[in-house]
């Protein structure tokens, strides 16, 4: 308790000797903090990249029917490359005929797009081009083996992308794929890693079984 | 035993070298240092240490020339925020500024403050010349900051011409090609000013380019250049004018 000249006594803790002056321009000197951390924070808001319509965001591949005319041969199990999303958009149905000889035309795969459902039993599958081992981009499935082969360390990979042969830790990553209305969408902003090694739902042969392109 | 308290970290980061380099004076109590604290800041320093009593009197200048360069750093910090997201190119440039406006996280807004902050640079300017004028102090000794000051007035509608073109509207593209066809009437080289200023014989690509690299570098920074001359010249002449 401290006595005040005009007050008399005065309840409470003393206050120290913080001055009115100093008190103003400490106070003063926050506030310029806090103006400086909100346009520090709106800066950042302001440059950080905006993904919609390239990779990282919501992209529309387009319907069965688009596909088809961008690359007639998707219906009989070639992977349409999709150069903006780097992806494979494989018609499971179609390459697995294509795998197994029984040659089947498919024009539209369906939609039956769940991430629920087993891969090898998908309409489709949208596979990242970046291959798990170091980043490579995969080039589109070799005619002799119909297999993903990777040019730079010789990974080798199923049509649904898992992985058979050489140094990748796993099979190829991928995305998930909504149907909006008959337009397949995929969502690149999150990847699904790939299955893990030994995963074989499908294609059973082994790298000596048949001819590669790379290795 | 004794723990260091928070005043044993103040007294460490107040005796250490870097906190002594940043501030070579304790806080300023006598005119002495408070003139001190003034001069050896090289922010600082830009300011008299010392005013007239008729200074601070707002109705005499209405701060107009400070409201003018105080726009002038808006522009420049909007503008700079703008560049990232802008291409001077006339298959993206509107595109890019309707993004600005839609898709980027304060956009509208920062791009409103450059395009509001432009407007009233112009007017401010102009009434700052105006009051000049009417209080007649572009007189002796004052005629040299005058021209600076017309040059500077100049300097501000060529930073908003070159501007104006940038969105690549209708409205910029007319009133672009419409300015540069009145630069043909100019005497002796008058197609000349519209070839060079063109980049061609119409607007188009090398205009854009052109108009782009003014606004943002070369008007700028010769604005800048004039201003410490103009700032620098209100000190030498006495120091902010008030009445006589």
């Amino acid at each position: 308790m401290t006595t005040h000249a005009s007050y008399g006594e005065v309840h409470g803790p003393n206050v120290g000797e913080m001055s009115r002056r100093s008190f103003m321009r400490r106070m003063l000197g926050v506030g310029v903090g806090l103006l400086s951390l909100e346009f520090l924070g709106g800066t950042l808001a302001f440059l950080w990249p905006n993904l919609t319509g390239g990779l990282g965001g919501q992209i529309e591949i387009g319907t069965a029917a688009d596909i088809n005319s961008q690359q007639p041969a998707w219906k009989t199990g070639e992977p349409y490359i999709y150069t903006k999303a780097r992806l494979f958009f494989v018609n499971v149905p179609a390459a697995k005929s294509l795998v197994d000889g029984s040659k089947q035309t498919v024009e539209d795969p369906g939609t039956d797009v769940s991430p629920d459902i087993e891969p090898a039993n998908r309409s489709v599958l949208a596979l990242y081009r970046k291959c798990p081992h170091l980043g490579c981009q995969i080039p589109q499935l070799c005619d002799k083996s119909e297999w993903f082969e990777c040019l730079c360390h010789g990974s080798k990979y199923t049509v649904l992308g898992e992985k058979r042969d050489g140094p990748a830790p796993r099979g190829m990553d991928r995305f998930d794929v909504t149907m909006n209305g008959d337009i397949y969408t995929v969502d690149t902003s999150k990847i699904v890693t790939g299955p893990p090694i030994g995963t074989a739902t499908f294609d059973n042969r082994g790298p000596g079984d048949m001819q590669h392109c790379v290795g | 035993m004794t723990f260091p308290g928070p005043g044993d970290l103040v007294r460490v980061v107040k005796e250490s070298p870097v906190w002594r380099s940043l501030f070579r004076q304790p806080y300023p109590t006598t005119s002495r240092t408070r003139a001190l604290a003034v001069m050896n800041n090289v922010f600082l320093h830009l300011h008299p240490v010392r005013v007239k009593k008729h200074a601070v009197r707002y109705t005499y200048t209405f701060c107009l020339g400070g409201i003018s360069f105080f726009l002038f750093l808006v522009l420049t910090v909007t503008g700079l925020y703008l560049m990232f997201f802008y291409v001077p190119s006339v298959s993206r440039a509107y595109q890019d500024i309707q993004a600005i406006s839609a898709s980027v996280a304060f956009g509208d807004l920062v791009r409103n403050m450059h395009r509001w902050g432009a407007h009233l640079m112009v007017l401010t300017v102009f009434l700052h010349m105006i009051r000049v004028f009417y209080h007649g102090a572009y007189k002796p000794p004052r005629e040299f900051n005058w021209v600076v000051g017309v040059l500077l007035l100049f300097l501000t509608l060529m930073l908003s011409f070159t501007g104006y073109l940038l969105p690549w509207d209708q409205i910029a593209f007319w009133a672009i090609t419409v300015g540069t066809q009145m630069a043909q009437y100019a005497p002796l080289l008058g197609p000349q000013s519209s070839f060079f200023l063109l980049g061609g014989i119409e607007v188009g690509q090398n205009t854009l380019l052109r108009f782009y690299v003014l606004h943002v570098i070369f008007l700028p920074l010769i604005a800048a250049i004039f201003m410490i001359v103009h700032f620098w010249r209100i000190r030498k002449d006495g120091g902010i004018s008030g009445p006589v």
